[in-house]
């Protein structure tokens, strides 16, 4: 049954109740830069800027969600955090970028996905 | 946080000290190398990263940027690996940055965090050391090459573990015990002797007195008369190597990443066959790296062209300058690079195509044009540079299968040895230790000629039309004939007998 948006609207807040359950500090959902990329959750974790990247699959019969990250969409990610590093005045703090996967299963989380010179 | 770590990088056989620095930030995580690194260089990033995690570190995502300085100059290999690992640990702040410029750092990382060999230890201690370095963290594997070297501290360490803990202070090291230089003989390792060759007396004189003065020889006979063979017997024959001899042939050997792991020295006088099929390159040397060639791996040893003429022509026409000169420069756009090619070349051919012209055995059926082209294959130049020039036909039957066992290798090469003594004491501190390297001015002050000997030479001059360097290639021949007998002064018979080894080849 193909995904309807309400499914990923309802995966991030899953994401993000989750990340708060963590000790996170939740600072943007959503955070769009047009024509660059969306940041689907920014979070705070101990002086780390956090974003977080979420994926929702029904279940793993179609891969696991994390190779669902091409290296497109990871420049795209890199872009747009650069862009809220800046826009915020926040260059100077450790960032990483993680990946949140909802599936009916569960939820997994995986930090430093990737990094800055995957690209 | 900034780290700042000194390793050392090779340009040819020498090498510069390189600054490895360190800068790890906030902000969006990634890991750069900046300073004209290569691909291989690179990819350290890779490996350092898995190396940190798996050697139980944190690898924290943080922006990192490595700078390799000088930034001007290219840099290549997988060397690296370990200085920036200890540099992003120690920006980090998760060992001391203090006395971490007291060491030279050098290694490869695998992903487990185990050190690996590097190629050129021996050249780059060595060019360290001269400019005053005294400490080294080495891969374990490298050990064994570094400690010939007299007056460096060499800790070889096996992974970063062990590397963090002792520049820490928690565990202790000790630093390579040095070993002491022994030379092989080449007849173990080669084994072939002298003795296993039958009859061939004439051919047997003239390798002895190509040996004991360093001069080229080009066999040339009907095939299966026994060239090969003699070629190969000629490192047997040579002196053993002197730890200056084999240090300069090992360096050469390190950075083409040949070393003989467990002696860590090339001991024996090196015997280099590039096949007939070699490219100018392989031989010369070259590629992106510029990487020594055939005649540079063949320093202070043979090398052996087995049937000359099947090799390109202008391959070997760029055998010319390395003859003359001992060096060969590599240059490519990126680097400039000179490297040692004092080698003896052996050469072999047939005198014909179908191989047996002059034999006392077969008739020759090849067509007089035929024995010109294939003649022709070899240039004058190329000839002119070879000062031993002889004979080498079949057996006879009754000869073949005597018994009375000929003279070994051994024998001759003590003959040689002591003809080596003389020269090496004629020319103590001037670079070279053979008659064959002689300047003109060095002719003239070694080599007076008596009243007939003159005579002789110049009979020879106008009957033979010699160059001017043949000439001085026979006087040069005539002293290492004389030095094989012992005899201070040269005379009319040492001259004549080098004459007929050089007219034959520029004669016919």
């Amino acid at each position: 049954m193909p995904h309807s948006p309400a499914d990923g609207i309802l995966a991030e807040r899953k994401a993000a109740e989750y990340l708060e359950q963590k000790g996170y500090r939740i600072l943007g959902k959503n955070v769009n830069y047009p024509r660059i990329g969306e940041l689907d959750i920014v979070c705070e974790d101990r002086g780390t800027i956090v974003f977080v990247e979420v994926r929702y699959r029904k279940d793993k019969e179609l891969g696991d969600p994390l190779e669902s990250i091409t290296k497109p969409k990871m420049r795209k990610l890199i872009k747009a955090a650069s862009m809220y590093l800046a826009g915020n005045r926040l260059e100077d703090m450790p960032a990483r970028f993680d990946v949140v996967s909802v599936t009916d299963l569960g939820i997994g989380h995986i930090e430093n996905a990737f990094y800055g010179d995957f690209i | 946080m900034l780290a700042v770590i000194k390793s050392y990088g090779l340009e040819g056989i020498d090498g510069y000290p390189i600054d490895i620095e360190v800068d790890v930030q906030g902000g969006v995580p990634g890991f750069d190398i900046v300073g004209l690194a290569g691909t291989s260089v690179k990819e350290a990033r890779n490996r350092v990263r898995s190396a940190i995690k798996n050697s139980s570190y944190d690898f924290m995502p943080r922006k990192v940027t490595v700078n390799l300085a000088p930034a001007d100059t290219e840099k290549e290999g997988s060397a690296f690996d370990l200085p920036i690992a200890v540099g992003f640990l120690a920006a980090t702040e998760q060992i001391p940055s203090e006395g971490l410029t007291d060491y030279i750092i050098i290694g490869e990382l695998s992903l487990d965090g185990g050190i690996r060999r590097v190629n050129g230890i021996l050249p780059l201690l060595i060019s360290a050391l001269q400019r005053g370095y005294k400490r080294f963290i080495v891969p374990y594997d490298n050990a064994k090459e570094a400690s010939y070297i007299v007056g460096a501290k060499v800790f070889a360490m096996k992974t970063l573990c062990d590397v963090c803990s002792f520049l820490s202070g928690i565990m202790d090291a000790k630093p390579v015990e040095y070993s002491k230089y022994e030379s092989s003989p080449a007849a173990d390792k080669y084994g072939i002797d002298m003795a296993d060759i039958k009859g061939q007396s004439a051919a047997k004189r003239a390798l002895e007195i190509a040996v004991a003065g360093g001069h080229n020889i080009l066999l040339c006979g009907p095939p299966g008369a026994g060239k090969t063979m003699l070629a190969k017997c000629v490192p047997t024959i040579m002196p053993d190597m002197t730890f200056g001899e084999a240090i300069e042939t090992t360096k050469i050997h390190s950075v083409a990443g040949r070393t003989d792991g467990e002696r860590g020295m090339i001991t024996s006088r090196p015997f280099r066959a590039p096949h007939h099929t070699a490219s100018l390159f392989s031989l010369i040397g070259g590629g992106a790296h510029s990487k020594p060639g055939e005649v540079s791996l063949a320093h202070n040893g043979v090398l052996f062209l087995d049937e000359m003429p099947e090799y390109n022509k202008k391959t070997l026409e760029t055998l010319r300058q390395p003859l003359e000169d001992g060096t060969v420069t590599v240059t490519r756009v990126t680097r400039t690079v000179e490297y040692p090619a004092s080698f003896m070349l052996v050469a072999s051919m047939n005198p014909c195509p179908c191989g047996h012209d002059g034999s006392r055995f077969k008739e020759c059926t090849c067509s007089p044009i035929a024995k010109m082209k294939y003649k022709a294959r070899i240039s004058g130049p190329l000839l002119d540079r070879i000062d031993i020039y002889v004979d080498v036909d079949g057996v006879d039957y009754s000869e073949l299968r005597v018994s009375a066992p000929a003279e070994t290798s051994a024998d001759i090469k003590k003959r040689v040895e002591a003809a080596r003594e003389i020269q090496r004491e004629r020319f103590k501190g001037k670079g070279f230790y053979t008659n064959s390297r002689m300047t003109n001015a060095q002719i003239k002050k070694y080599c007076a000629l008596d009243a007939a000997s003159e005579k002789l030479l110049e009979t020879a001059f106008t009957r033979f039309k010699l160059s001017a360097r043949g000439l001085t290639r026979i006087i040069k021949t005539a002293r290492t004939i004389a030095d094989l007998r012992g005899a201070i002064d040269i005379q009319a018979n040492d001259i004549a007998e080098a004459i007929q080894y050089r007219v034959r080849g520029v004669e016919s």
